[in-house]
């Protein structure tokens, strides 16, 4: 589903503090796979991301998503391949707009828009219907503006807006880290959710070493703009948060005291 | 009417400021949409204002359809507005910067527009609008009110032929400024209105929504300058000439009538903002005629406008501020 082909990607090239962000990054994701990435600050991870999503574009190397070249689209060209959601729960919704405006807007994610009413009747009751599947009541505040919402419940619309018109690609960008524990949790329920009954296939990025084993069918160790552990069944199944750091000191010949990799 | 308001300015004079409010109400949605909607500070106002006046006159002067004017004048002020964003978001010149140096262009340019309106077609500041020109739609509506001719509705404040044709030209003004007003609700209420909105808002979601953001900006300033020169091509039918400097200071002019609606009406809609415009817009011109024409209680003179004006917005904009020093802190 996803190719990565050599993949280079440089900061400030050519000026003194250039860095090299993704070093030749070769990568296959196969339709339906859920890859969780894992890896140090500066590692390279949400640069990976933010390249497959079009944020940036590589200086070197080819992407491709669901079998079409993307490598020179712009961020919006590519967005109907692709459901984001952000690791600031303000940045996936506009605030000032209602929440059926805002899945009004997600119900044509890469279309064409026109002079067509935003909210029609029977969209309404559609984002109704699925909005009462999270459980969380919105769906009886469906006219109520977003930025009244609290962290957790905007990042749970962004998620269900990403997945209202079915994603190539779903790419999450540590999408839990600024939630509070238990609406993190709630969340976290709902990734798994979603990327379960609509099979889609999914990168999230994380900080969290346990989550990354708990979810997900694959989990990608980066360093260094590389990647350097790249774990699927079998040999991810029953594997501890304590593995993967043996993993990572072996892989690596260095002790990993870096606290930012959180040990939970 | 209301013996207290007769006291104050004659009912003609209340409906001149009537029908120039409801001219304006064009010019402050478009400065609604720039600061409100897309929250892009837009200047371009100062030129595309008298761009629409220009393009009126020249139409009135000659004869031809007055009803042709006003899309011309809205598809010229929109290409000013699209130059605007175009500079912005393209050449990454500063939005305020670009407005500035469009508006400057323009200036020239409504200098040449206004001279073909002149025998020898030199650039020229104003041009004043011979009365066979005047607007017919405005004579097609006084017979609507000539049965009033004699009422009196105060001592002293009689219905004569000045009122009948300012109600005449307010009623088809408050027509335009109704069917300008709806015609915004519905737009940003289409699923590119609502694209619209939200590019003022968070410009990282609408990109990962698969809509351009300068795409979206360049409609968006153009609406507004379309709406700006459609308001300055009305003006030219009220007041009875275009003047190049039409635009001076409009952009100040257009953000009180905005912020005194705002603080009349409090809106938490849409709907209620736009009605806010439409009314900010009337409440601003019924106060500058109130001060102007009570020159020797206040000892104020037309030329005093402008101050008056900047004293107006610094009032409303420093409101919360103000309020604040005054008002006890409740609380931590």
């Amino acid at each position: 589903m996803i190719q990565l082909r050599g993949i280079h990607k440089f900061f400030h090239r050519g000026e003194g503090h250039e860095v090299h962000a993704l070093r030749g990054i070769d990568l296959d994701i196969g339709t339906g796979e859920f890859v969780t990435v894992i890896g140090t600050n500066g590692a390279g991870k949400s640069t990976l991301l933010n390249t497959i999503a079009g944020v940036y574009a590589p200086e070197e190397g080819t992407i491709a998503i669901a079998g079409r070249d993307v490598t020179r689209q712009q961020e919006h060209q590519r967005a109907g391949l692709i459901g984001r959601v952000f690791q600031n729960p303000l940045d996936g919704t506009a605030g000032s707009l209602t929440i059926e405006q805002n899945m009004a807007l997600a119900l044509r994610r890469g279309q064409r828009r026109g002079f067509g009413w935003g909210v029609t009747r029977e969209r309404r009751e559609r984002f109704r219907e699925v909005l009462q599947s999270l459980g969380l009541g919105l769906e009886d505040r469906l006219q109520a503006p977003v930025r009244l919402l609290s962290g957790g419940q905007r990042q749970a619309l962004t998620l269900l807006m990403a997945t209202l018109q079915r994603p190539q690609v779903l790419l999450l960008d540590e999408h839990t880290a600024a939630l509070d524990p238990g609406a993190a949790a709630q969340v976290e329920h709902l990734t798994r959710q979603l990327i379960d009954e609509n099979k889609l296939t999914a990168l999230m990025v994380t900080h969290n070493m346990q989550q990354a084993l708990s979810l997900g069918t694959r989990t990608l160790m980066l360093h260094g703009g590389q990647v350097i552990l790249d774990l699927r069944s079998p040999q991810r199944d029953g594997l501890t948060v304590q593995d993967l750091i043996a993993h990572f000191a072996r892989t690596r010949k260095e002790v990993l005291a870096d606290d930012e990799l959180m040990l939970t | 009417m209301p013996q207290a308001l007769a006291d104050l300015l004659t009912s003609t004079q209340w409906l001149g400021a009537i029908a120039a409010g409801l001219c304006y109400v064009g010019a402050v949605l478009g400065v609604f949409i720039t600061f409100r909607v897309l929250s892009f500070p837009d200047l371009t106002i100062e030129g595309s204002f008298p761009l629409g006046a220009g393009v009126a006159a020249i139409f009135l002067i000659n004869d031809w359809s007055q009803w042709l004017a006003l899309p011309i004048a809205f598809a010229l002020g929109g290409l000013a507005g699209a130059a605007t964003a175009w500079l912005a978001t393209r050449l990454k010149i500063n939005g305020l910067l670009a407005s500035i140096i469009v508006a400057l262009g323009l200036y020239s340019i409504n200098l040449r527009l206004l001279g073909l309106g002149t025998v020898d077609r030199a650039p020229t500041a104003n041009l004043p609008i011979p009365i066979s020109g005047a607007p017919s739609v405005e004579r097609a509506v006084q017979p609507l009110f000539t049965g009033l001719k004699g009422v009196c509705l105060a001592e002293g404040s009689c219905i004569n032929d000045a009122y009948i044709n300012y109600s005449a030209q307010a009623l088809i003004f408050l027509l335009f400024a109704i069917g300008l007003v709806a015609a915004l609700y519905w737009f940003l209420n289409t699923e590119l209105g609502l694209a619209l909105r939200a590019t003022g808002d968070n410009e990282q979601m609408v990109r990962a929504q698969g809509l351009s953001a300068n795409t979206l900006k360049m409609i968006g300033l153009g609406i507004s300058n379309g709406l700006i020169a459609l308001s300055g091509a009305l003006i030219v039918a009220r007041f009875g000439y275009a003047e190049v400097n039409l635009g001076r200071g409009l952009i100040i002019t257009g953000l009180a009538a905005v912020i005194i609606g705002e603080v009349v009406i409090s809106p938490r809609t849409l709907r209620t903002a736009l009605i806010g415009v439409l009314v900010g817009s009337l409440l601003y011109r019924m106060f500058i005629t109130l001060a102007l024409n009570n020159t020797r209680s206040i000892g104020l003179q037309e030329t005093d406008l402008q101050l008056l004006t900047a004293c107006i917005v610094v009032l409303a904009l420093a409101l919360p501020q103000l309020r604040r020093l005054v008002l006890p802190r409740r609380g931590v």
